[in-house]
């Protein structure tokens, strides 16, 4: 399976134009269309239940839910630490899922950060990155599961296939798992309303905003440095560049 | 200047460069107004340093200290904000920036207004986020030149105790240190207005007033 996910990136790799820059957009109007379906899915649904879920629940369940879902994702990303070559990440993030879902009761308790074993999340679309040169490709806007890009999706898809609930619980039991996901991804909307509050409902343009939001975060976490070769100097070309841009300098 | 005209002013192709790609005259005009001020500015001569950017963010970081510990309210925080962008940071550049090419359209009243309003708005927006986000003490980490600019680098860390990645950019293009940009976890604050402010105009037909009206209403 996990060959296939590789070999498919391969090819798409390929396919694909070298790192384009962050203002081409191929597939805008259908990534408009799943954002204001988000847009919609989040006014309604997931953003009035994580406030209720955020007032009713106390701070240790939300807590627990968060430790169960993270717990389950650590088999992904030991896998993908060891892909990485971040052989000593692996480890911990192996040990801990072993030692959490033991001693631990599935997760809900932490008890390998007591023993100095830390999580270190990472992910598949970092695999493709780092292991495999794999460029990010057109920005994508997945319905229900928000932005993304074209290597991040296929990530995405090759890290919920490595989450144990889907190996484990049988496809008949199926609602116990969605609910489950539902109430992390709830908990989660909730830690995040910061970022994403102003991002949905306090811009003009949402769609922008979320894009480059999410295009210049996912670059910080996979190149740890920003600002990139292609930032913007305010004061760039003070002279004839600026004022071809800007007018006259002097107010 | 004049000779270099003088001397191509008989030949077809640069004459074509001339009216083509050569600035006006009042173009050439402001030049050489700014490289007589250059000349006579002080400043202009004295770059700065990395360690210099660094103690420029550490005193405009010294007047909001324990950014979620202290007692000030949200309003009160925001107003310090503001005040500590109009001091350390370039709002003029920031505004000229975000308005881009509507910034040469712009009356001088207007682009004084726009400016204006939008220290209110950054100081508003950004103070809230930061504030939220980044809710304890901002540690400073490194400092480095980046291109014509200073990076100082900076972590705080967020209510659930998570890192939080700052970066301050600081630039003396202006004779001056002065802050341009905040970048929260590789998001830039310049990029992001540049493109909403750009949206908005465009919302607007590129009408500067009403995008003043309605940034106003908002605050």
């Amino acid at each position: 399976m996990l060959a296939l996910a590789i070999s498919t990136a391969a090819i798409i790799n390929f396919a694909l134009p070298a790192a384009g820059r962050m203002d081409e957009d191929p597939f805008e109007p259908i990534n408009r269309t799943a954002h204001a379906g988000n847009l919609v899915l989040d006014r309604y649904i997931a953003k009035p239940a994580s406030e209720i879920y955020g007032s009713a629940m106390p701070a240790e369940f939300a807590n627990a839910v968060q430790r169960i879902s993270s717990n389950l994702s650590l088999p992904s990303s030991a896998l993908n630490q060891f892909l990485q070559f971040q052989f000593e990440r692996g480890m911990h993030n192996s040990l801990r899922f072993i030692i959490n879902s033991t001693i631990g009761i599935a997760g809900t308790f932490d008890v390998a950060t007591y023993m100095g074993i830390y999580e270190y999340k990472t992910d598949f679309g970092t695999t493709l990155h780092n292991t495999f040169g794999m460029s990010s490709g057109p920005y994508v806007v997945l319905p229900i599961f928000g932005p993304s890009n074209v290597r991040d999706s296929l990530g995405f898809a090759a890290d919920t296939l490595l989450n144990p609930l889907y190996w484990v619980v049988p496809s008949m039991d199926a609602a116990p798992v969605v609910s489950f996901n539902a109430l992390a991804a709830i908990g989660k909307r909730h830690a995040n309303a910061t970022i994403i509050d102003p991002l949905y409902y306090e811009s003009e343009d949402s769609y922008g905003q979320t894009r480059l939001y999410f295009t210049q975060n996912r670059d910080f976490e996979l190149r740890g440095g920003f600002p990139g070769e292609d930032y913007f100097d305010p004061y760039i070309g003070t002279g004839e560049i600026y004022e071809e841009l800007f007018g006259p300098f002097s107010e | 200047m004049r000779n270099y005209s003088a001397r191509f002013r008989n030949n077809a192709a640069s004459r074509q460069f001339l009216t083509g790609a050569m600035p006006t005259r009042r173009r050439m005009l402001a030049m050489a107004a700014l490289s007589a001020a250059a000349a006579f500015c002080p400043a202009a001569g004295f770059p700065l340093n990395a360690d210099e950017a660094r103690e420029h963010v550490q005193k405009m970081l010294a007047a909001f200290k324990d950014v979620g510990l202290s007692q000030i309210s949200d309003d009160e925080f925001i107003a310090e904000f503001e005040e500590a962008l109009g001091k350390f940071g370039d709002v003029q550049i920031i505004a000229r920036a975000a308005l881009g090419k509507s910034w040469r359209i712009a009356s001088k009243s207007q682009s004084r207004e726009f400016t204006e309003i939008f220290q209110s708005y950054l100081a508003r927006k950004y103070g809230r986020i930061l504030r939220k986000y980044a809710s304890r003490e901002i540690a400073i980490k490194s400092s480095r030149k980046f291109k014509r600019l200073y990076e100082v680098n900076s972590t705080a860390r967020s209510a659930s105790n998570r890192p939080i990645n700052i970066r301050w950019m600081v630039s003396d293009s202006s004779g001056e240190a002065k802050l341009v940009d905040i970048i929260l976890e590789g998001v830039s604050m310049l990029g992001a207005e540049r493109s909403e402010i750009q949206a908005m105009l465009s919302k607007r037909s590129g009408d500067i007033d009403t995008l003043i009206n309605d940034l106003k209403a908002r605050l």
